[in-house]
């Protein structure tokens, strides 16, 4: 019976193809939102999250400040050399500590200025923290920095960007005076933990940045811990070394924040979790809308065969055959979209693979299918229930004498 | 017993307020195998009794027994499957579903049989069989746009067939044919009492029609005004049953 049911209904949907594909729109996109941007905040948290596991799990980072405790800070906290220091002697799970902070300053290269570079002051021990060496020439040491060298390592785009052809060995302003180019970074693609393209950035001394005036808010810290065993007891650690550095008195809160990896990919997870949900919400509408769609179309259809149904139900048919007729047509209406949409979503994630550099190709887990099955087939089901119980309650006599 | 009992019949309408009584207290009894012609004036109820007969409508009140059971009693789910275990209708628009072949329709009444489901082949051969008996057995495949309007009529009787009902129920089979196409259809009815051992039930307002049938049922005023086998008043008992159930429902 059910073969003869889903046979019945799939004629009845081919031979009105336009009417069902304009019917099943509404399906078909919102089916089609739910797989492109499940597909492509997958993609964007893959990313992510690779290059934040790159950094290995002993990296964390301390900022300055507090938001939670803005008010009862009252000195302006600040995170500098001595601060790091202090940790890489007094915390023993630390293999290396680094003042850190951006800036963003014009670079200059004979007539060429590029503006808006990324500047990255830190210490001699960034390679180290942030698994990053340099391909052509050197690093600066902690001899450069200490002296305030005007020395800087750049990113291979930037060379390009400059126009350098061989970068080691010339000088190019920053600050307004000139830094002798020592290094180029090997390629690193992608961002670093705050968001910068490694790339494109200009790593100079930390005082030497310092001391031309380059430093603005509190700055912050890297830090790399030669063990990933208990990340949390060398971070409290970290802290207590902090809070005494800082003469924080007992009670007080800290003027600092410390970061870990984990929290990092925790809120990378939280962030693509919001955006999955709000897409859901909002195909959530799409969906409705198309539902409505085939409760329109049904109840065309079932008024269009009200004589078809009269000779049904006069050879024998059931209010329940009658029924079960329109509500697998319904069903397979919303399902047929479905499936579309699972296809024209694979599409536009495909799109987006060949149209952002480094995207992963789409990955649409097997979760975002079997919901967008079960959504578009229980629309159907739903949206269809109504029109196919009309069918079902109609009077036999008078169907047959509709014309 | 027995194939048609109804007793005192009544169907009632409420239109505009007013009462209309489309059945007016009609008894009657139809054996199997008989081949009988109700006949009648439009409005005089003949098209109400066919809807009763064919179980497409229940009495207001009164009682319908086919064959042995009380079918005034039924719901409309049970009411479908009387109608597909016993009735076979033939429409004067012959009422094919248009985008189903000659064989797909003639099979579907068998779709719908609840006990002893039939397999889709043996579905297909008993269509098969049930288009040649009506001499359609090189159309099966043929859609009903495909066909003349004798052919479709052949087609809905087949399908009326297909069931093996007790009993054909045809609704002025003849009324959207020309003369010569309708004898042929009128032949292959009036056949069907002794050839498919079926009572035939054909309802008409055409005399010609009423004429090739054994036995003829009048209507008018929803009442049941000559009921005559081979020209001849129906035997005594049969009428004295009917005025014994009219005279019952005007003792209350």
């Amino acid at each position: 019976m059910w073969i003869e049911i889903l046979r019945e209904a799939l004629r009845s949907i081919v031979q009105n193809r336009l009417r069902a594909f304009l019917t099943t729109l509404g399906i078909i996109f919102g089916v089609m939102a739910v797989i492109a941007v499940v597909s492509i905040v997958q993609g964007v948290f893959f990313i992510y999250t690779s290059q934040l596991e790159g950094l290995g799990a002993g990296f964390l980072f301390v900022v300055s400040g507090n938001p939670s405790a803005t008010k009862q800070i009252k000195t302006r906290p600040e995170l500098d050399d001595e601060d790091a220091d202090a940790i890489q002697s007094r915390v023993e799970t630390v293999l290396a500590t680094s003042p850190f902070f951006f800036d963003r300053r014009a670079v200059q290269f004979r007539g060429q200025t590029v503006f808006d570079v990324v500047l990255m002051p830190t210490s001699a021990r960034y390679p180290e923290i942030q698994n990053h060496y340099v391909d052509q020439g050197r690093f600066f040491n902690a001899f450069d920095d200490k002296a305030k060298s005007r020395v800087v390592v750049i990113g291979p785009d930037l060379v390009e960007d400059l126009g350098l052809i061989r970068p080691v060995g010339t000088t190019v302003r920053l600050y307004g005076v000139p830094f002798e180019v020592i290094g180029v970074m090997e390629q690193k693609d992608g961002i670093n933990a705050f968001g910068q393209p490694f790339d494109r950035a200009a790593i100079v001394p930390h005082q030497t940045a310092v001391s031309l005036g380059g430093k603005r808010g509190g700055g912050m810290l890297l830090v790399k811990l030669n063990t990933t065993d208990d990340v949390e007891r060398s971070t409290e650690e970290i802290r207590r070394v902090l809070r005494s550095t800082h003469n924080i008195p007992p009670g007080d809160p800290d003027d600092f924040q410390i970061v870990t990896q984990s929290e990092l990919l925790s809120t990378v997870g939280n962030i693509t979790g919001i955006a999955t949900w709000v897409v859901i919400a909002i195909v959530g509408v799409a969906l409705l809308v198309g539902g409505i769609g085939i409760m329109n179309i049904m109840l065309v259809s079932v008024t269009e065969r009200t004589r078809e149904i009269g000779i049904r139900m006069a050879l024998g048919a059931t209010p329940q055959d009658i029924l079960a007729q329109f509500l697998v047509e319904a069903t397979l209406l919303g399902l047929v979209g479905g499936v579309i949409g699972i296809f024209v979503g694979y599409g536009v994630s495909w799109i987006a693979t060949l149209v952002v550099p480094d995207f992963p190709p789409p990955y649409i887990p097997l979760w975002a299918i079997l919901l967008a099955f079960v959504f578009s087939a229980s629309v159907g089901v739903v949206f269809g229930l109504y029109p196919a119980a009309r069918a079902a309650r109609l009077n036999p006599i008078d169907a047959l004498r509709y014309e | 017993m027995s194939l048609i009992e109804l007793d005192d019949v009544y169907r009632t309408y409420e239109m505009g307020g007013e009462v209309v009584r489309a059945l007016d207290g009609v008894s009657l009894r139809i054996e199997a195998g008989e081949l009988v012609a109700i006949i009648g004036q439009s409005g005089s109820g003949k098209s109400t009794l066919m809807n009763v007969l064919g179980c497409l409508d229940s009495p207001t009140s009164g009682r319908y027994a086919l064959a042995g059971q009380d079918v005034s009693v039924l719901d409309d789910e049970q009411l479908a499957h009387v109608r597909n275990r016993t009735i076979g209708f033939v429409f004067q628009s012959f009422h094919l579903l248009p985008r189903q072949t000659a064989l797909e329709n003639v099979a579907l009444p068998l779709l719908y049989r609840r006990e002893g489901r039939l397999t889709p082949k043996a579905r297909e051969a008993a269509a098969q069989e049930a288009l040649g008996i009506v001499g359609l057995a090189d159309r099966a495949l043929h859609r009903p746009n495909e066909m003349s309007g004798g052919q479709r009529q052949r087609v809905a009787i087949a399908r009326a067939l297909v069931g093996k009902p007790h009993m054909i129920l045809a609704d002025e089979p003849t009324g959207n044919l020309d003369s010569k196409t309708s004898l042929e259809i009128l032949d292959l009815l009036v056949a069907l009492p002794e050839e498919q051992g079926r009572t035939v039930i054909i309802v008409t307002h055409e005399p010609e029609v009423a004429e090739r049938c054994h036995r003829t049922i009048r209507l008018l005023d929803g009442k049941v005004v000559e009921d005559t086998r081979d020209g001849t008043p129906l035997p005594e008992k049969a009428a004295a049953a009917e005025r014994e159930a009219r005279g019952a429902a005007h003792v209350d």
